[in-house]
C-alpha cells in the first residue's frame, strides 16, 4: 500500500504542474488586474499606477510572470502578496490551521452524525423517523448555506443568545479551549449540515442495498442479532460508495469554507482566498488553489486507500 | 468604490481641537473596551503603502499628522503647533511640537519630517498615495521643532495633502531596506507612531487591539482598550449590533427597516462626502451639451432618492458636499422634466425614427448604461433611468459587469466601455472628499490620449472646457480660502451649464452609536477627537 500511495503521490506533481498552468492562464484572461482597484481610486495617480505595475512585475507577459512564480515555487517560495507586500506561506500560515479546524470539525460532524443517521433511517425504513429525516436532510440540502448562517446567527445568537454571533474567540476574554468550542457551533453547523445531509441519503441506499443481499438473508438466518448484521456485515459494503463521495467532499469543505468563514469572520483560508480573487492578487490566489487541488487529489487518494481496508478483494499492486 | 467611499467617514475620526499640545500625561479611566467592526483585514499598516480603505481605521487611532481635518471642517495642530504659508504660496513653514514624542519614547523632530519627504519619493518604495508630494522642491529643518517645505510652484491643497499625511519615525525606517518595507517588516511586532493609541496585538482576519501610547503628547485619552474586529458580511455586523457586541457600527441599507430591533444605541445619521453619479462618455453624440442637458431633464432624482435609496440620500446638484465651506446653495438645479428633455432633443435636430428612436443625420441616438453587476441599488438606479431616457426615444439598454470589466481596458477586440470610442453613460459612486480640487475630474489634461489608451487617466468622460481648465488652475493656486471659494461657486455653475457628468445622489448614512458612549460626534467631515470619547 506504500508503494502506492507513494506512486500515487509522485503522479500527482505533473498534475499539480498543470492545473497551476491552467488556472495562471485563466486568471490572467480575466478583465481587469491587480492594480484596476486604483483605477477610479482618486488619490492613486496613473504614473503611480505605472511605477507599481513596474515594481511588481505586472508589465511583463503573462507566461513570464508564471515561470517566475513557478521557479520561486521549486526553490520554497511561495511569492509576496501584491497588496500587503507579505510572504504568501506566512498569510496562508496565519489562516490554514483555523480553516482546518473548521474543516475538521464539520467533516467530524457530518460523518458521525451522517453515518449513523443513514444506517438509523435504512433499518426503520418507512417509519416517521425516516420520512421526517428524508424531508429534513432535503431542505439541509437545499438551504443556500449563506442564508442558513445568518438563519442560525439570528436564532441562536440574536434571539436566543446562547451562541455567539461570529468570530473564532471572544473579544472580551482570553482565548481557551471553551471559547473555540463555542464558536466553533455554528459555522461547523452550515459547513458540515449539506454534506451530512447528502452522506445520510448515501448511506440509507447503500444499507438498503445491502440488507436485501443474499449474504444478509444468510446471516438472518444464522440468527445474528440485527445490529451484528449491519455493523459486521452489512456496513462494510455499504461503505464503498460513500467512500469515493467522501473523498470527493473533501475539497468541498475547503472551497464552502469561503462562505461560512465570510459570514461567521472565522479568520481562515477561505476569506483570504475570496479577498485575493476580489483584488486579484495573483500569488495568493496561486497559493490557494494549489492547495485546493491538493486537497482534491488526497481526498482521491485517501478514497482508493480506503477501498483496500474495506474490501480485501481489492489489490493495489 | 463604496469601500473607499468609507475611508472618507474613517479617515476623519481624529478630529477636532488638539489646541496646545501641551505635556499632559496620558490618564487612563479603567472603562470597558470600545469595539467596532471593520469588513476587510487591514492589507498594510505601512505608512502610505496600503490599498484598502478599512487600512484608515487603525491608522487613524496610531497616526497623528503634522495638522489634522476637524469635525467641523477646520484644521487643528497635531504635530505642529503652528504653521504658516509665505506671501508667494511657495514655502509652508511648520513650528512642532517640542514634546512630541512617537511611541517608543524617541523625540519626534523636523528629521522624521525631511525623511518623510525622502520616504514618500522613493522609487523603491510602493507607495500607493503619494498626491501632492511631487510639488514639493525641498524640506528643509530649521533646527529640531521648525521644518520649511518649499515647492516648485503654489500649490492651495498642502494642508489636506502633505500637511496632514502621515509622519515617518526615521528611526525606525532608516534601518530597512525599501525591500524591507515592502514587504511588511512595519507591521511585525508593535509599530512605533505617534498617535494616542499603539497597535498592541493583530490577530489576522479577526481583530486589531490598541492600548493608549504611553508616549501620547496630545490630551489624555479615557479609553483603555480599543478593538477593531474583522467582520466581512455586513449582516453579521448589524448581527452583532443587535447583541450589543459593538460599540457602534454601521446600518447596511438593507437593514435600516430593522433599525428599530437596536436597543441601547443612538442612531447618528450623517451625509456621506460620496455622491453618485451618470459619467457620459463624450465620444459622439454626447460631445453635445444639449444632449447632456436633455439627459439630466430626463433623469428622475428625487424617484431615485426616494424610491431606490428608501431616502438614503439627497438630490446632488454639484460635486462640492453640501454644508462645505466650497459648497454653493445657489447653484440651480433641472428637475425631472420629461416634456422639457424632448423638446431640448428635437430642437438639436434629432427626429424620431425606426423603433421609435430618436435620429440625427441617419445615426440613432444610442446610450448604453452600464453599472457594477454586485451593486443592487445601482442596477436598479440603471433601470430606472433607463426607463425614462427610453420614454424621450433615447436607446438606453443596461450592461452590469464587476466593476473591474467597467473601469477596465478589456481586450483590443472587445474594448471596456469607458475606452471603446462610443457614448456609454457609467453610474457609480466618487468620493473625493470634503476637499474641492476636482482636477482631475475634469480638466482636460486628465482626458485620455485616445479612445483606446490603455491607462485611462479620471477624466474618462473627455470632458473639455478651457474656462473650466482655467478656473481649477485657480482653485489649486490660489492661498486665500475666500478667494478659492469664490473659484469654486464659479466651477459649481459652471458644471451646471455644462454637465460634465450628471450627478444624482449623495449619500446618507446611519451608524448605531451606544448610549455609553459619550463624546462621540459624527458629521459630514468626520468625527470628534478619540480623545474626547468614554465609555461608561
Amino acid at each position: 500500500m506504500t508503494k502506492y500511495a507513494l506512486q500515487r503521490v509522485i503522479e500527482a506533481i505533473p498534475l499539480l504542474f498543470l492545473v497551476t498552468l491552467v488556472t495562471y492562464f485563466i486568471m490572467n484572461l480575466a478583465p481587469g488586474g491587480p492594480l484596476s482597484m486604483y483605477l477610479h481610486n482618486p488619490h492613486v495617480t496613473q504614473s503611480q499606477i505605472a511605477v507599481l505595475a513596474k515594481q511588481l512585475g505586472l508589465n511583463e507577459p503573462w507566461y513570464i510572470r508564471y515561470f517566475k512564480w513557478l521557479w520561486a515555487l521549486l526553490h520554497g517560495n511561495w511569492g509576496y502578496s501584491y497588496f500587503s507586500g507579505q510572504p504568501v506561506i506566512q498569510l496562508i500560515g496565519q489562516r490554514l490551521p483555523n480553516t482546518l479546524i473548521l474543516m475538521g470539525s464539520a467533516f467530524l460532524v457530518s460523518l458521525g452524525l451522517g453515518i449513523p443517521l443513514g444506517i438509523y433511517s435504512a433499518t426503520h425504513q418507512y417509519s416517521t423517523f425516516d420520512y421526517t429525516f428524508s424531508f429534513l436532510s432535503f431542505f439541509a440540502w437545499a438551504m443556500p448555506s449563506f442564508f442558513f448562517g445568518l438563519l442560525l446567527q439570528m436564532i441562536f445568537a440574536v434571539k436566543l443568545g446562547w451562541l455567539p454571533v461570529a468570530g473564532m474567540y471572544s473579544e472580551f476574554y482570553p482565548p481557551s479551549f471553551l471559547e473555540l468550542l463555542r464558536h466553533l457551533v455554528l459555522p461547523t453547523m452550515v459547513l458540515g449540515l449539506g454534506s451530512l445531509a447528502g452522506w445520510s441519503r448515501f448511506m440509507r441506499s447503500g444499507i438498503l442495498e445491502v440488507i436485501r443481499q443474499d449474504y444478509i438473508r444468510t446471516a438472518k438466518a444464522k440468527g445474528l442479532k440485527q445490529r451484528t448484521i449491519i455493523l459486521k456485515h452489512a456496513l462494510k459494503n455499504a461503505l464503498l460508495p460513500i467512500v469515493t463521495i467522501i473523498g470527493m467532499d473533501l475539497p468541498g469543505f475547503f472551497g464552502g469554507a469561503v462562505i461560512t468563514e465570510e459570514i461567521f469572520a472565522w479568520p481562515g483560508m477561505g476569506r483570504l482566498f475570496l479577498s485575493a480573487l476580489n483584488d486579484r492578487d495573483y500569488p495568493v490566489q496561486m497559493a490557494a488553489l494549489l492547495i485546493s487541488a491538493a486537497l482534491l487529489i488526497l481526498g482521491n487518494l485517501l478514497a482508493d486507500l480506503a477501498y483496500g481496508l474495506l474490501d480485501p478483494r481489492i489489490q493495489y499492486n | 468604490m463604496k469601500q473607499w467611499a468609507a475611508s472618507l467617514m474613517a479617515a476623519g475620526l481624529l478630529s477636532a481641537g488638539l489646541a496646545g499640545c501641551g505635556s499632559a500625561p496620558t490618564s487612563v479611566a479603567s472603562s470597558p473596551p470600545l469595539v467596532e467592526a471593520i469588513s476587510q483585514n487591514p492589507d498594510n499598516l505601512t505608512p502610505a503603502l496600503g490599498a484598502l480603505a478599512v487600512d484608515n481605521i487603525p491608522t487613524s487611532f496610531m497616526d497623528m499628522g503634522l495638522m489634522y481635518l476637524t469635525y467641523k471642517d477646520t484644521w487643528a495642530p497635531g504635530v505642529a503647533t503652528s504653521w504658516s504659508v509665505s506671501n508667494n504660496g511657495l514655502d509652508y513653514t511648520f513650528n512642532l511640537n517640542p514634546n512630541a514624542k512617537w511611541s517608543d519614547g524617541t523625540p519626534l523632530t523636523s528629521a522624521d519630517v525631511v525623511y518623510t519627504w525622502h520616504y514618500m519619493t522613493n522609487p523603491k518604495i510602493q507607495i500607493t498615495y503619494d498626491t501632492g508630494w511631487s510639488f514639493v522642491k525641498n524640506v528643509v529643518a530649521e533646527g529640531p521643532h521648525k521644518v520649511v517645505f518649499q515647492l516648485t510652484q503654489p500649490y492651495a491643497p498642502f494642508y489636506s495633502t502633505v500637511g496632514s499625511g502621515t509622519i515617518i519615525p526615521k528611526h525606525i525606517f532608516d534601518k530597512w531596506t525599501p525591500n524591507q518595507i515592502n514587504h511588511g517588516i512595519y507591521d511585525k511586532g508593535t509599530p512605533v507612531d505617534d498617535g494616542p493609541y499603539i497597535l498592541s496585538k493583530w490577530v489576522t482576519d479577526e481583530q486589531l487591539t490598541f492600548a493608549p501610547n504611553p508616549h501620547w503628547f496630545g490630551p489624555p485619552v479615557h479609553i483603555q482598550k480599543i478593538i477593531v474586529q474583522v467582520v466581512p458580511n455586513t449582516d453579521t455586523q448589524f448581527n452583532m449590533l443587535a447583541t450589543g457586541k459593538l460599540t457602534m457600527g454601521g446600518i447596511p441599507s438593507a437593514d435600516i427597516s430593522e433599525i428599530n430591533t437596536l436597543h441601547g444605541y443612538n442612531i447618528v445619521n450623517t451625509l456621506s462626502p460620496t455622491y453618485n453619479l451618470i459619467q457620459l462618455d463624450e465620444d459622439n453624440f454626447l460631445k453635445d451639451v444639449a444632449v447632456r442637458r436633455a439627459l439630466d431633464w430626463a433623469t428622475p432624482k428625487q424617484q431615485i432618492v426616494t424610491d431606490i435609496m428608501h431616502g438614503m440620500a439627497v438630490v446632488a446638484h454639484g460635486d462640492q458636499v453640501p454644508g462645505g465651506y466650497f459648497y454653493d446653495p445657489n447653484v440651480p438645479h433641472r428637475s425631472f422634466n420629461l416634456q422639457r428633455a424632448a423638446q431640448i432633443l428635437a430642437q438639436d435636430g434629432f427626429t424620431k425614427g425606426t423603433g421609435g428612436w430618436l435620429y440625427k443625420n441617419g445615426q440613432e441616438l444610442t446610450v448604453p448604461i452600464w453599472t457594477g453587476a454586485t451593486s443592487h441599488s445601482e442596477t436598479n438606479i440603471a433601470e430606472v433611468v433607463s426607463q425614462d431616457w427610453e420614454k424621450i426615444g433615447v436607446y438606453a439598454p443596461v450592461h452590469t459587469a464587476g466593476w473591474s470589466i467597467v473601469f477596465g481596458n478589456g481586450t483590443p477586440q472587445n474594448p471596456g466601455p469607458q475606452v471603446n470610442g462610443k457614448d456609454e453613460a457609467i453610474i457609480f459612486s466618487w468620493g473625493q472628499g470634503v476637499f474641492p480640487d476636482d482636477t482631475i475630474d475634469f480638466n482636460s489634461k486628465y482626458v485620455p490620449a485616445s479612445p483606446l489608451q490603455p491607462s485611462p487617466q479620471e477624466n474618462s468622460e473627455r470632458y473639455i472646457n478651457q474656462q473650466m481648465d482655467s478656473l481649477q488652475l485657480q482653485g489649486v493656486t490660489l492661498s486665500s480660502r475666500p478667494a478659492r471659494r469664490q473659484v469654486y461657486d464659479q466651477i459649481q455653475l459652471l458644471e451646471q451649464k455644462t454637465l460634465p457628468l450628471i450627478f444624482l445622489f449623495w449619500y446618507k448614512s446611519d451608524t448605531a452609536v451606544s448610549s455609553h458612549l459619550k463624546g462621540y460626534v459624527q458629521t459630514t467631515f468626520g468625527n470628534s477627537p478619540v480623545w474626547d470619547w468614554s465609555l461608561n
